[in-house]
């Protein structure tokens, strides 16, 4: 059994009428990209935004096992990749970091200093100290990964996060959640196939308001696509920005 | 045409109700009664339509009769103990004149106008351009003339006009209307551009006619109008307008201008949003601004955490945030400054003035209000940090909140304390020199700075408290919206109201400082939980 799990067991949510949840229980395991696949509107976002904290779900409970000892997950342990990074932007890259550095001091082992970590991500010096306003989407997504890099929550979410980088940072981005995966819980959400296949070890499949894990022999199934779609055409779903 | 008089009405119809769902699913007890109200209507049908037509007219009532309240009543009544109320006719004339058959059918074109029922139907459904924006804006015209002669006939009541003659001037306005509409058609045939959309210009126009209209009636000399020659004068203005609406009928273009003027990037299919935008361009920040020093890391290097961040906050903002105090500051001490030279050097008024800072003391509850930056902070605040940093999870814990809310609250404080300060200052300068004692005068001064500190406190209180904004930009929070709107409301009363006796001064010091320790006790308790992006 790996060392950490994040348990998810019965998470409900609704707008309105509508359950987007309905009944999602999964353990997601330490060390392993999981990619979260669903339709437009299955509740991916809604299911990120439960764990993170943004929403607050209707039922059920999200927990972290480690060494056999459960705790609920809490907004702190959770870095969550927006599609979109959003950051201040009346600093500069560097300024940001290292204020991040101070409010997270606690968090963060020592050990790297604010220039190494920009080594890390392949930020020049030039650009560390320009204001986020002028930066690129992939350099704002470089940002928030190094965020990860340096606070190092158990789990991180990432909501579509490669789609709209250039390949250049998308290949980079891929080595380094590579990179990274073994210390953390990794999943990521996406209606790329070829993505979830290339770099998730797991695939997910959010439908009807629950999770389920795909065998894992599917995914070199040269049938894999066709039996995924089968999979999450199975219900009609009409919920909007669930 | 009828018909799609009829589908434009149903389909406003449904955006208005949809709204309307909307905004009763946020507001406080009463969304709960809504929580399971969905937008699908069932079809109501004509019903719907009824619906429709009543809200547009409900709204226009309003619209048409505060317009005219503001506009010619609420000068008239000022004038109204300085003149005997029938001598109040040719203010009257002089005022419609001016205000409403002139500068009325100059800035208020109607034609052109973009507008979302109209990029929906003629953009999205593809209606006949000509046929809709006719069916529209004759409704909307026979419903202003209507709404214009109740208006204007009690205003005929009281003066003892003619209620005919005045029927007569509203009719002939509404005609003159239709050659400016002319002039906005002809000028994009001429040149693709329009001329409703000339905000300049109109602004010109407006503030010229609103001065032609009411410098001479506040100074008791209005032109000596008498009916028939108004009577003759809007009747040639609505000759002209029927001559127009000749070349209206024959206009070609129609589908051409409707097209260009509902254009999607001035519109956008929300139209609030592009509002909200535009109400937060004046704290954007210009990063061509700062040098290299200024962004090379050292800056502020031995502050840690949130104290860093907001030193490095109103530091980037100092343009948006300290102009408008170093302008306040001039302003006041320029004319504290003449106001000075004025009581030393004509000693007759100084018993007037101290009149009226005894009388109207309150006054300075709207003065502060107005005077107060921390709405523009706070828009700052949100807009260029919080939006983004509140996305994280460390930045919403309770510590976070209240450090930042701290830091925050000391600088808005600070930099409204300064002209508030100043203020003070003149008033118990200029008051002592007319002659008031220090203990009448310095609970004045103790009033402002109070009322000062309040302001930045209930602004930032309400910030973190309602958090109104949403990520769209928008303001979600119904409450917000009300609460701002009772604050305006109560500070603009306080201008009309005379100062009660001086030992409710007191009472007013107590109570906005017990405010300002609630306000402060309630962040410190519920603002870690309210204080999220929607």
């Amino acid at each position: 059994m790996s060392e950490m799990q994040l348990q998810l067991s019965h998470l409900k949510k609704s707008f309105d009428q509508k359950a987007v949840l309905k009944d999602a229980n999964f353990s997601f395991e330490k060390g392993k990209i999981y990619g979260l696949l669903g339709r437009n509107g299955a509740g991916k976002t809604t299911l990120f935004n439960c764990l993170a904290g943004e929403l607050k779900a209707d039922g059920g409970e999200a927990t972290l096992v480690e060494a056999g000892r459960k705790r609920r997950l809490t907004a702190n342990e959770v870095g969550y990749v927006f599609s979109t990074a959003i950051l201040p932007e009346f600093l500069t890259g560097y300024e940001f970091i290292k204020f991040y550095m101070d409010v997270n001091q606690k968090r963060i082992q020592a050990g790297r200093t604010i220039d190494e970590y920009f080594e890390l991500i392949k930020m020049n010096e030039e650009d560390r100290h320009s204001l986020i306003k002028g930066y690129s989407h992939g350099m704002k997504n470089k940002i928030q990964m190094l965020m990860f890099l340096i606070a190092k929550p158990p789990v991180i979410l990432l909501d579509e996060p490669l789609t709209s980088l250039d390949v250049v940072v998308a290949l980079e981005m891929k080595h380094l959640l590579k990179d990274i995966k073994k210390d953390h819980i990794i999943i990521f959400s996406t209606h790329i196939l070829q993505l979830a296949t290339d770099l998730c070890d797991e695939i997910v499949a959010l439908s009807d308001g629950e999770l389920e894990l795909l065998d894992h022999e599917m995914l070199h199934d040269s049938h894999f696509e066709e039996k995924l779609v089968k999979i999450l055409s199975e219900e009609d779903i009409h919920v909007k920005n669930a | 045409m009828l018909k799609t008089l009829k589908f434009s009405y149903r389909l406003k119809a449904e955006m208005n109700l949809n709204s309307l769902v909307y905004f009763l699913k946020r507001v406080p007890i009463i969304k709960h009664i809504f929580r399971n109200t969905g937008y699908e209507h069932p079809k109501f049908g004509s019903l719907l339509i009824a619906l429709g037509m009543i809200y547009q007219i409900v709204k226009k009532i309003v619209g048409v009769g505060v317009t005219a309240f503001f506009l010619i009543g609420m000068p008239l009544m000022m004038r109204a103990d300085a003149v005997v109320i029938n001598q109040l006719f040719p203010y009257f004339l002089h005022l419609y004149l001016f205000l409403y058959l002139f500068a009325g059918p100059v800035i208020n074109m109607k034609l052109l106008e973009a507008n979302r029922t109209r990029f929906i139907c003629i953009k999205v459904f593809r209606l006949d351009a000509k046929s809709f924006i006719f069916s529209e804006y004759i409704t909307g015209q026979i419903l202003e003339v209507i709404l214009e002669a109740i208006t204007f006939s009690i205003f005929a009541g009281i003066l003892g006009i003619s209620k005919k003659a005045m029927l007569f001037l509203v009719l002939m306005k509404a005609l003159f209307k239709l050659f400016f509409e002319m002039l906005d058609l002809v000028w994009y045939q001429k040149t693709s551009k329009f001329l409703h959309q000339k905000t300049v210009m109109m602004l010109v126009i407006g503030v010229i006619l609103g001065v032609a209209g009411y410098l001479p009636v506040w100074q008791n000399r209005p032109l000596p109008l008498t009916m028939p020659i108004m009577i003759a004068v809007a009747g040639g203005l609505g000759l002209i307008g029927i001559l127009s609406s000749i070349v209206m009928w024959r206009y070609p273009l129609y589908k051409e201008a409707a097209l260009d003027s509902n254009l999607l990037e001035k519109l956008s299919v929300s139209v609030e949003k592009t509002k909200a935008e535009a109400a937060f361009q004046g704290v954007k920040i210009d990063e061509k601004s700062y040098t290299k020093e200024e962004l090379n890391g050292r800056l502020y290097e031995d502050k840690k955490g949130y104290e860093y961040l907001n030193a490095l906050f109103f530091r980037r903002h100092r343009k948006q945030l300290e102009r408008p105090v170093k302008i306040e500051t001039i302003g006041i001490l320029v004319i504290g400054i003449g106001m000075i030279v004025a009581l030393l050097w004509f000693p007759a008024i100084q018993e007037r003035y101290t009149m009226l800072l005894r009388r109207y003391y309150l006054s300075f509850v709207f003065i502060m209000y107005v005077l107060s930056t921390a709405p523009k902070a706070t828009k700052a605040l949100f807009y260029n940090c919080d939006i983004s940093l509140l996305r994280y999870g460390f930045y919403k814990e309770k510590k976070a909140v209240l450090s930042t809310f701290t830091e925050r609250l000391q600088n808005i404080m600070v930099a409204n304390l300064i002209p508030a300060s100043l203020l003070a200052a003149m008033i118990i300068v200029t008051a002592r020199i007319s002659g008031m004692s220090l203990w009448e005068v310095i609970p004045v001064g103790i009033l402002i700075l109070v009322l000062s500190i309040l302001f930045s406190v209930h602004n930032l209180f309400l910030y973190y408290i309602l958090q109104p904004y949403t990520t769209e930009l928008d303001i979600k929070n119904p409450l917000f919206n009300i609460v701002n709107s009772v604050t305006y409301f109560i500070s603009y009363l306080t201008l009309q109201i005379e100062g009660p006796p001086r030992a409710a001064l007191f009472v007013i010091l107590f109570l906005t400082i017990f405010y300002i320790g609630a306000a402060l006790i309630s962040v410190y308790r519920i603002a870690p939980k309210t204080f999220k992006v929607k």
